[in-house]
């Protein structure tokens, strides 16, 4: 029977969630497809949700896990800052990291929906700005001691529109600030434009309707929401784990890494489950502290990805399941002002978000986790400068590369294309697009051989890329974890291979020879003859390498993501060359097998 | 007398269309597709086609000539079930070095973020099969390394060493300078003469590796496989007497000659429901004297919609196969897991779900009786009286309305709380909204209102939903043909030769390049000319449709835009471009920055060769009121809206007349559909014999 304490007909109730959710899919199409820069248009780092009158998530698409699960804040942000006066042809931009949002970078509208006098629904566009006049040319200021060195430009939940049309002020500020207004301008536009759609097809469900079924619906889906997670909590078993893992240095600021560490308890008796992070440090005076939008997503995005069910309903019911303990002013909590948190969104959240994933290894080892690559490195530097051959036109983006792999898992292979902030959702840019738009030219992407954690399921593998600047200078700034840290494995599978950044010469057009080894947090200005080469973090394997079924190693040999001393030595796996390729030694592989495992301690 | 006639081989029955230009009377041969040997099935067909005109398959077939103004047209699935089984042939690629992997990264972007438990998709063409070689070119064309022939030699030969059936090749920017690409295909013929093989700048010369590359391997993938097989096709219709030139139904919404398929296999891939909108258009057209169409077709497993705006065919660049982009454009079809067949379930949490997953033929829905226990649309259809037990599939097959009651008692009225028929009810409203969410998806998602199209409605269930779920859009016209159960093979008798030609010249509005893009326009005008004459078509019968990608600049996504054609002779043919650019943005993407400049990389032209007007025959009219024996005896069907259960008049559908009109609450019956009259709806039999459905004023206030 269904409980749902609202009454609400069944069909009415599918087909408001059927509607509800297509409106949040077809806001997020719009945004992408109309948006400017490649970072919200290319990498989809970018998301839209329905909140109810609440500022309650109801629906979001498949968006970046970190901007969607913590949604609702930015949601409440508006209600308690702004909650009488919100008036039909409203809009609010927010940014603030200190109100709910997750970090500066994003630039999220925020449309309420009446019907009549009546709020019904918040609309919510956010996306990833190419750039939002920080001090320094990237949205990513890791160095950041405070929100002032930061520099950008901080709005809590400020009028953009009224009556649908522009607060000029707030544009024109945006246009003196930002580096490339015309692109700010149009990702603006952008968001507006998918907001003002999902305005208008909401107030059209509104009409048709009415306020009452309406407000019916959005309590019985929280109650369904609920329930379901509450079953989906049910298939685990109770326990509790603890997990640490540790960010790399930044040099001449955090020097000994910052540790990131969750306490985890599973309760499926009462259906909930709990990610304390209250055991780490204070506040750092750099941009790596989260935020809670952040964190509360990391949290929640960690808990889902150890979730069997595919067709989980992501609202605020179902995911307020998942319970997360923070302090107020802990690098890995609430962020304070004017502590920065230009980088809230991937590194120290990112390990917030492999910590609890991979805590649920001491619970069950269903799906289980090694740790995934590390993220942030060379193939996704925020690239600047001016283009001469489009008459010094200057230009700031972030370029979206080819990069690494999911940990390998309990059952399969790590996947190859992970990135952890955004669940391997992001496209990775066209090196013809990317050659055409900015004076850059890739001389080399491709997957590097024996990198890969090696594991009965090995972790993914990761990219090698070489960019080199054509015409003109080119500023990378990239801020890659796991060198020091990197990529564990689990179960007996081994870590992935650490990350790297080298400069380089450029011999003959194409191919290069390393001039020296650069950190791997870093901004840099190369002139043309010169390149960056960044191997990518690879992700970890899971289990043991010396059980990997002798075909699946074999064919990563033939595929040349590893080569045949890598298989005799780490899997002792023995191949035999045949005419095109290779085939497995039964006998000499268990031969050494058998002898790998003896010569273990 | 000309025969046309075009074939259309389905997963289960193979259609033959026939039409003769003498009555312009449409028949339909159907018999079971025979996938050990498509063309036994297909012959079987044409077999009883000449019987049925009282003549011997020889005679027929010679009728079917194009010297007799005759014509056929093949739709084939070859290339599909070569893809989806993944039999086709073994390809070597060679690309530039550094880059082997274009075909493993695709353009990433993982749909459903939270999930884990799947494998990676291995690249269509394995690395082990891939060669980079050292060559590079620069985004302006410029040559950074020069190729290394001998390692270009090497590769070939390593090719021949490990037996590939078919070598591609795809270097970086060689859609703006294709030396290096040219240079390597004439060391292939040398190397290794008589090997088949494709440049990706003649396959698919746009901006992008990803989908120059895959379009390229697949293409090449599949040249062993397609030509072979229509050539022998063909080979055998000439032996029956067949004297005329084969045509191939492309997924690009017309016809392609046999030589132009055979080269072009790529063009074949998934042209089955290609048919369809040019069928929605010839009706919307022959009807109601519209060239906006937007064609809906229901079966028992899937929901396909397609649109025609200005008589044009909605196109995409983001086809699917498996989980590669097809790189090449064609017919935009958007298709849900919506059917007869559809199974309905209720989760843990209470929420009603119907499909994706569907009970096939076999078992089938409950009241098939043949051991399915799950509920389906077809069982809720049942149970709420529309459907009549007795009458499906012409009286071959009864339906049990105990089984499917049960059905849906025990997994959706039970769970929810209701009665079987409020169930009932559910379900078919649910799978209602989830139909319209496929149509809005291709009208108001791409800023199209559909209150301004006319809907064209086939397949043999979408009667039962489609006159409730267009009150639901607002639409106002909306027409079910009478050949609804065939609208593929329909429009794949009227479709028009159709073939594209691109060339990559970018430039910016800022700084516009007049000579190039004018000297491209002009090769394209002559790659179109080319293929004109090579088909022979009349000068009378020709047009030509120029479209242009372009962007804001810094913009990743372009969108493709109508341009004239006409060389652009100074500022103000600019301003136009512009102007029109803005517009189409403002429409797809909701907003436009008046006074940005633009930037535009592919030029192309679609080149048509229009085939002569599908002639239809039409019916002697009757009057308003529908003759006695068009009624058969009234039965309870539930409709919410007017209280539920209603004694509702039943009518005989083949024995309407032109002019009859049917008032809704009713249900008209044919051989293989019914269509549901919803109240405050009614509907009329046109010349054509099809059902202009009218709908009230009250009840298109929304």
């Amino acid at each position: 029977m269904n409980t749902s304490p609202t009454q609400i007909e069944p069909y009415l109730m599918a087909l408001l969630a059927s509607r509800v959710g297509s409106i949040s899919v077809q806001m997020n199409n719009i945004m992408i497809k109309s948006a400017r820069s490649s970072v919200l248009a290319l990498a989809r780092d970018c998301s839209t949700a329905v909140l109810d009158a609440d500022g309650q998530v109801l629906a979001f698409p498949a968006g970046f896990p970190v901007h969607v699960g913590g949604t609702s804040l930015a949601g409440e942000a508006l209600l308690e800052m702004k909650g009488g006066r919100l008036r039909p042809g409203d809009a609010y931009l927010l940014n603030s990291p200190y109100h709910g949002n997750t970090h500066p970078a994003d630039h999220t509208i925020l449309v309420p929906v009446f019907h009549e006098d009546e709020l019904l629904f918040i609309c919510v566009c956010r996306g990833h700005q190419a750039d939002i006049g920080n001090s320094v040319p990237t949205t990513y200021h890791t160095t950041a001691r405070d929100v002032y060195e930061e520099g950008a430009l901080i709005f809590p939940c400020v009028k953009v529109q009224e009556d649908y049309t522009d607060v000029e002020d707030i544009v024109n500020m945006c246009r003196m600030r930002i580096r490339v207004p015309e692109v700010w301008y149009g990702d603006y536009l952008a968001m507006i434009g998918a907001a003002r759609i999902g305005e208008r097809e909401l107030q059209g469900i509104a009409r048709k309707y009415g306020p009452d079924t309406i407000r019916a619906f959005c309590s019985a889906w929280h109650e369904y929401g609920r329930q379901r997670m509450v079953e989906e909590i049910r298939k685990f078993p109770a326990g509790t784990a603890s997990y640490e893992t540790t960010h790399d240095p930044v040099p001449g600021l955090v020097p000994g890494g910052v540790a990131v560490r969750v306490k985890l308890t599973v309760n499926p008796g009462e259906g909930w489950v709990e990610c304390d992070f209250t055991d780490n440090e204070d506040s750092l005076p750099c941009g790596l502290n989260v935020s809670e939008a952040t964190l509360t997503s990391a949290a929640r995005t960690g808990v889902l990805n150890r979730m069997e069910a595919k067709d989980l309903p992501h609202c605020e019911g179902a995911l307020s399941r998942i319970r997360i303990k923070m302090l107020e002013g802990s690098v890995v909590g609430r962020s304070r002002h004017p502590f920065s948190s230009s980088v809230a969104t991937t590194n120290v959240n990112d390990r917030a978000l492999v910590a609890v994933q991979c805590a649920f290894n001491q619970i069950t080892g269903r799906l289980g986790m090694a740790e995934p690559k590390y993220d942030m490195g060379p193939a996704i530097s925020v690239i600047s400068g001016k283009d001469s051959r489009k008459g010094d036109r200057p230009y700031v983006t972030q370029i979206i590369g080819a990069t690494g792999g999911f940990g390998g898992m309990n059952g399969r292979d790590g996947y190859a294309h992970y990135a952890i902030s955004n669940g391997g959702m992001y496209v990775v840019n066209s090196v013809e697009m990317v050659e055409n738009q900015y004076p850059i030219r890739y001389l080399k992407q491709e997957i590097a051989s024996d990198r890969a954690g090696a594991g009965k399921f090995d972790g993914g593998p990761s990219a090698e890329t070489i960019l080199a600047p054509v015409t003109d200078p080119v500023t990378f700034v990239y801020l890659g974890d796991g060198r020091d840290n990197p990529a564990k494995g689990a179960a007996g599978g081994l870590n992935g291979a650490p990350a790297q950044a080298f400069r380089e010469r450029v011999l003959d057009g194409v191919r290069t020879e390393t001039i020296e080894e650069l950190p791997m947090i870093h901004q840099v200005t190369l002139p043309p003859g010169e390149a960056l080469k960044g191997l990518y973090s690879a992700a970890g394997g899971y289990g043991d390498p010396l059980e990997r079924d002798p075909e699946l190693v074999r064919h990563r040999v033939l595929e040349g993501w590893a080569t045949a001393e890598r298989a005799r030595n780490v899997y002792g796996v023995v191949l035999d060359e045949s005419p095109g390729g290779c085939s497995v030694n039964r006998e000499a592989t268990e031969e050494l097998r058998a002898h790998l495992k003896k010569g273990r301690p | 007398m000309g025969i046309r006639v075009c074939i259309d081989i389905g997963g289960t029955f193979t259609d033959v269309a026939v039409v003769n230009d003498e009555d312009g009377g449409l028949n339909i041969f159907k018999n079971s597709t025979t996938p050990d040997e498509y063309a036994r099935g297909v012959l079987a067909g044409l077999t009883d086609a000449a019987e049925f005109y009282g003549m011997e398959p020889a005679e027929f077939l010679r009728l079917c000539s194009s010297s007799r103004g005759g014509a056929i047209n093949y739709g084939t699935t070859i290339a599909t079930n070569a893809l989806i089984q993944q039999k086709t042939a073994r390809v070597g690629l060679i690309c530039t070095e550094g880059h082997r992997d274009i075909l493993t990264f695709r353009e990433g972007g993982k749909d459903d973020p939270f999930d884990w438990d799947l494998d990676y998709p291995d690249p269509y063409v394995p690395r082990h099969l891939t060669v980079g070689v050292p060559e590079r070119v620069g985004a302006g064309g410029e040559v950074v390394k020069p190729l290394d022939e001998d390692a270009v030699r090497e590769a070939v030969l390593r090719f021949k060493a490990l037996d590939v059936d078919v070598i591609a090749v795809s270097l970086l920017w060689s859609m703006v300078n294709p030396g290096h690409e040219r240079r390597v295909g004439a060391i292939i013929e040398r190397e290794w003469p008589g090997v088949k093989f494709n440049l990706s700048h003649l396959v698919n010369p746009i901006i992008g590796e990803y989908r120059r590359t895959i379009a390229t391997v697949i293409n090449a993938s599949l040249l062993p496989i397609v030509g072979p097989y229509l050539h022998g096709f063909d080979e055998r219709l000439k032996e029956l007497g067949y004297e005329g030139d084969l045509s191939v139904v492309s997924c690009f919404g017309g016809i392609l000659s046999l030589e132009d398929m055979v080269r072009r296999p790529i063009y074949s891939v998934d042209s089955g429901p290609t048919g369809a909108p040019v069928a929605g258009l010839l009706f919307a057209r022959k009807e109601l004297e519209s060239s906006n169409a937007v064609t809906c077709d229901m079966g028992g497993t899937s929901f396909d919609v397609s649109r025609v705006t200005d008589g044009v065919i909605s196109e995409t660049p983001d086809a699917k196969v498996g989980f590669d982009c097809l790189g090449i454009r064609k017919v935009d079809t958007k298709s849900i897991g919506a059917g007869g067949g559809s199974i309905a379930r209720v989760d843990s949490g209470g929420l009603l779900h119907v499909g994706p997953e569907s009970a096939g033929a076999m078992p089938g829905p409950a009241c098939y009786g043949r051991g399915g226990r799950r509920p389906t649309v077809t069982d809720a259809n049942l149970v709420l009286g529309y459907l009549n037990p007795k009458a499906i599939l012409g009286g071959r097959m009864d339906l049990n309305r105990g089984l499917a009651a049960d059905a849906i008692q025990r997994d959706i009225a039970g769970p929810l709380g209701l009665d079987t028929r409020e169930a009932a009810f559910s379900v078919w409203k649910t799978v209602c909204v989830n139909m319209t969410d496929a149509i809005r998806m291709i009208t108001s998602w791409e800023g199209i209102d559909p209150v301004e199209y006319v809907f064209v409605s086939g397949g043999g269930a979408a009667g039962l939903h489609i006159i409730p779920m267009l009150k639901d859009l607002g639409v106002r016209r909306l027409i079910i043909p009478k050949a609804a159960g065939v609208l593929s093979a329909v429009g794949g008798l009227a479709s028009d030769m159709v073939s594209e030609f691109q060339l990559n010249t970018e430039t910016e509005t800022s700084d516009f390049d007049y000579s190039g893009v004018n000297s491209t326009l002009e090769e394209l005008k002559e790659k179109a000319r080319l293929f004109l004459e090579r088909n022979r078509v009349p000068p009378e019968n020709r047009a030509l449709e120029f479209t242009a990608d372009a962007r804001y600049l810094s913009q990743p996504w372009q969108i493709t835009l109508p341009v004239s054609g006409s060389p652009y002779q100074g500022a103000a043919d600019v301003e136009n471009l512009m102007d029109s650019f803005h517009r189409v943005h403002e429409q797809l993407r909701g907003s436009r920055e008046a006074g940005q400049h633009i930037a535009i990389s592919t030029w192309r032209v679609k080149a048509v060769g229009r085939t002569p007007e599908l002639i239809y025959r039409t019916a002697a009219p009757g009057g308003t009121e529908p003759e006695e024996e068009a009624k058969l005896d009234d039965r309870e069907a539930y409709f919410k809206e007017i209280g539920g259960p209603t004694w509702t008049p039943v009518f005989h559908g083949d024995r309407l007349r032109p002019g009859n009109r049917v008032i809704g609450p009713a249900i008209v019956e044919e051989m293989a559909t019914t269509l549901v009259v919803f109240p405050g709806t009614w509907i009329e039999v046109s010349a054509l014999g099809g059902y202009v459905v009218h709908f009230s004023q009250a009840c298109l206030e929304r």
